[in-house]
């Protein structure tokens, strides 16, 4: 079922169009990953989504009803903007029960319970907090309430390894609970480690939507190749890329939808040992800029 | 430092420009103003008569001695007046490089950057300083090039430097503040209050006893006489501007950052706010319990001055003659002047609380508050309600500081009741000015500055029109043409209705269009 669908968003500061076109869906129980670099637009859809901004074009529809006509869609939705300054003089503790307040929980254990994870010391006034520990009070509120759809622009962005690893736990938790989570980053390998779908987004246009492995027509595998000849006649081939050669053996990058020429190539050369690690984001995002870059 | 000087000044420099310009247009203008209406120094004589009197003593200072010029008159007509803007800019300015950026974490972050101590505080004081001498030069040159002989080049130069100083005096205060108080609130609450009370201080004493309005920075301005005797002498003074940029830095050097060298740490008991009007307030007390008891204090220091005016009617048969001749009875004439300035002061927080939302929206906490169901026009119009109670309930406040301060003046038949009735009919003009407040936040954040500029308009060209007779046209632009002349007149309830009217429409329209525009 599709929890939230976004139909041709577009979105003009000025000259700058922040989301061009824009159309995913998020379907019900999924973590849904929405990565681009900076300024690519992903802070300015998450916004479009939770109503801050009107889109110029398009639709946003929850639950199949254009937003527009059901005022009430944000009882559904929790929200962690990605950088938040909350009120000096306000502690921790306060803007938790204010907000467990507003939206009307009153589970303590749960919050005990998640302050305890995150570690956050609430007695501090807000104006002491460093961003992580202001973005610890974000997640809290939002792992607290029972919202179906949580929205994280940027969740880690501020916080140690140690909590990151935390805020892992607690969206697989959350999925567990059938729950939706639409996380946006530029950290790619955490989209990779959480996410059941993705979006990718460059300058305000997706270029690429889907499954991770159906993602992979676009990607590079790292292979580590130790051989008793000199594969350096490799080198040059067109679909090998970032070729190096240490230690432990010869790194070099293929695109997927050459393994079979790159593995005939190679087998003149007697390989003794053959690795493949596991295709990155971070190599599709590389692959898919060469192209472009090629094309102009 | 050149780092960390341009990032202070790229967050700063359009404030600091409007302000200069707004400043400099400010003073400025008035002398054209003078032009054409007092160009015969007879007329300016009468003028002069006019101004002798304990109200207006009050609230510019007193008449200077010798020929009065045109330049004389602008300098005496402007120059305390002025200070406190300037001494405004400069606390504002001062508050926003030094706590406010702490509090915001960029102080820290820059330390942590590797830039010292030294770099931060020599940019916080060469900000300071700089854009207080820009001021003066502007002036300087603007006063100097006024086509009217009485602008000598002494003149101008000592209008400008004096009030440069008097600016960079209250900079220099605001950094000790900045030091000494925990949060950026209060360092500005404090340094304000400062800055306002020195002003009710001299309005008091030069009244009552001038040679103790010289303990008071303003009648150090009053006495440089620019334009007529000169008296340089008094700019020196001003040197204790020295010792407080050093105080500052003895305090700023032996702190750590984000603390403070006077601490309030209250209720150690979380507070369980519920809803966003609490919310709201919580974060105003300071702000709103300071206005509060500031206004209590303009309205008991004018009220403080009745007995001399009474007295003064008094001595002078010939003015209570000609006033009661055209139907006048001066003391209501005086409080009426008196009472309008204080309710234009009034609306000041009044705006600081509608125009709070900016902040919220601002620091992106707008949004993420509408994310958790609370409404856009639940929040709009908790701000505006505020704003319109605390400006109401200060007028009231002054209004019991005037009633208690002159309750044992025999001269003056002015019961409780008619002072709350003032305060009544200038809620109206309260009601109007938070209206226009909201539409603007309605229709967008940058624009809410133009209801400071309306409000610096309506309160000038009252002021103007009060000391120099401006021409009412200038007035008809603002509410305070419409609404009655209380208690010279009687509440003009037709008039009243309307403009309170007008105010709540403007309400309602600001909250409309917020709710659909874009935030953040
Ligand atoms: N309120 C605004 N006014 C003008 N331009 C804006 C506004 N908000 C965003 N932009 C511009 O729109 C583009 C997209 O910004 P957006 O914040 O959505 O990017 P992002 O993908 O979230 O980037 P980041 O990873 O840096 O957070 C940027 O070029 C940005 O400068
Ligand atoms: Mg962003």
């Amino acid at each position: 079922m599709t929890v939230l669908e976004l139909k041709g968003l577009t979105k003009r500061f000025g000259r700058t169009v922040a989301a061009d076109d824009v159309s995913f869906e998020l379907r019900e129980g999924e973590i849904f990953g929405f990565i681009g670099p900076n300024g690519a637009g992903k802070s300015t859809t998450l916004r479009m989504i939770i109503g801050a901004l009107t889109p110029d074009s398009g639709e946003i529809l929850m639950d199949g009803t254009p937003i527009r006509k059901n005022r009430h869609y944000r009882q559904n939705i929790a929200y962690v903007p990605g950088d938040i300054d909350l009120w000096g003089n306000l502690t921790g503790e306060e803007v938790i029960r204010f907000f467990m307040k507003v939206r009307g929980y009153q589970d303590t254990a749960h919050k005990d319970r998640l302050v305890e994870r995150f570690r956050l010391d609430t007695k501090k006034k807000c104006k002491a907090y460093s961003k992580g520990n202001r973005q610890k009070v974000a997640l809290i509120c939002a792992f607290l309430s029972d919202a179906r759809l949580l929205i994280f622009d940027e969740p880690t962005s501020g916080l140690d390894p140690l909590m990151e690893r935390t805020f892992h736990e607690e969206v697989t938790a959350a999925k567990r609970d059938g729950r939706t989570i639409l996380l946006s980053s530029h950290i790619l390998s955490e989209v990779e480690k959480l996410a059941d779908r993705i979006a990718i987004i460059r300058e305000g246009r997706i270029i690429e939507t889907g499954r991770l492995e159906t993602l992979r027509h676009i990607t590079r595998t790292e292979y580590v190749v130790q051989a008793e000849g000199d594969l350096d006649a490799l080198k040059s081939l067109p679909y090998v890329h970032d070729y190096e050669v240490t230690d432990a053996g010869t790194h070099m990058r293929v695109d997927n939808d050459a393994v079979g020429d790159f593995l005939q190539a190679l087998a003149p050369h007697q390989p003794s040992h053959l690795e493949s690690l596991p295709p990155r984001l971070e190599d599709i995002f590389m692959r898919y800029y060469e192209d472009r870059r090629e094309q102009s | 430092m050149r780092h960390f000087l341009k990032l202070t000044l790229d967050d700063t420099w359009f404030r600091i420009l409007l302000w200069i310009i707004g400043i400099s247009v400010l003073t400025l203008i008035v002398p054209y103003a003078f032009f054409g209406l007092y160009d015969d120094p007879a007329e300016r004589e009468v003028l002069r008569e006019t101004l002798d009197n304990p109200a207006l003593i009050a609230m510019i200072g007193p008449v200077p001695e010798g020929a009065y010029t045109i330049a004389v008159m602008f300098s005496h007509e402007m120059l305390v007046f002025m200070g406190v803007i300037h001494g405004l800019f400069s606390v504002m300015i001062a508050n926003s490089v030094s706590r406010k950026m702490e509090d915001q974490g960029l102080i820290e972050y820059v330390n942590s950057a590797g830039i010292t101590r030294q770099s931060i505080f020599m940019t916080q004081l060469l900000v300071g300083v700089g854009m207080n001498a820009v001021l003066g030069i502007v002036i300087f040159a603007g006063l100097f090039l006024t086509p009217d002989d009485s602008f000598t080049l002494v003149g101008s130069a000592l209008y400008a430097i004096s009030t440069s100083l008097f600016g960079m005096m209250f900079y220099a205060l605001t950094l000790v503040f900045a030091q000494l108080l925990p949060a950026s609130e209060w360092t500005f609450g404090v340094s304000l209050s400062i800055l306002l009370l020195l002003y009710l201080y001299r309005a008091i004493t030069d009244v009552a006893s001038p040679a103790l309005s010289v303990i008071s920075p303003y009648n150090w301005l009053t006495r440089l006489e620019p334009f007529a005797g000169n008296e340089a002498v008094w700019l020196l003074p001003f040197l204790i501007t020295v010792l407080l940029f050093g105080l500052a830095w003895i305090l700023f050097s032996g702190r750590d950052l984000d603390d403070a060298h006077l601490n309030f740490t209250m209720n150690k008991k979380p507070r369980a706010i519920g809803s966003y009007p609490r919310l709201m307030m919580g974060s105003m007390k300071i702000l709103v319990a300071s206005w509060l008891i500031g206004m209590v204090l303009i309205g008991a220091s004018y009220g403080s001055i009745f007995g001399d005016l009474d007295a003064f009617i008094n001595e002078n048969a010939f003015l209570a003659e000609s006033m009661a001749a055209a139907g006048e009875d001066p003391v209501t004439q005086f409080i009426s002047v008196l009472v309008l300035i204080t309710s234009i002061i009034g609306i000041i927080p009044a705006l600081m609380i509608s125009g709070r939302i900016l902040r919220e929206e601002k620091h992106g906490r707008l949004e993420w508050l509408e994310s958790a169901g609370i409404r856009r026009r639940t929040m709009l119009f908790s701000h505006g309600i505020y704003a319109v109670i605390v400006g109401f309930v200060g007028v009231v406040a002054a209004m019991l500081g005037m009633y208690g301060a002159s309750a044992g003046v025999s001269g003056i038949d002015m019961t409780l009741g008619d002072y709350m009735l003032i305060a009544v009919n200038y809620g109206g003009a309260i009601i109007l000015f938070v209206g226009l407040s909201m539409l603007l936040i309605g229709i967008s954040a940058r624009l809410h500055i133009v209801v400071w500029f309306y409000l610096l308009y309506a309160f000038f060209v009252n002021y103007l029109g009060i000391i120099i007779g401006l021409d009412d046209a200038w007035r008809m632009a603002t509410p305070f043409h419409y609404l009655a002349e209380v208690p010279k007149e009687s509440i003009d309830w037709a008039a009243w209705s309307i403009v309170t009217a007008i105010g709540i429409v403007l309400m309602a329209l600001g909250v409309l269009l917020f709710r659909r525009r874009d935030v953040g």
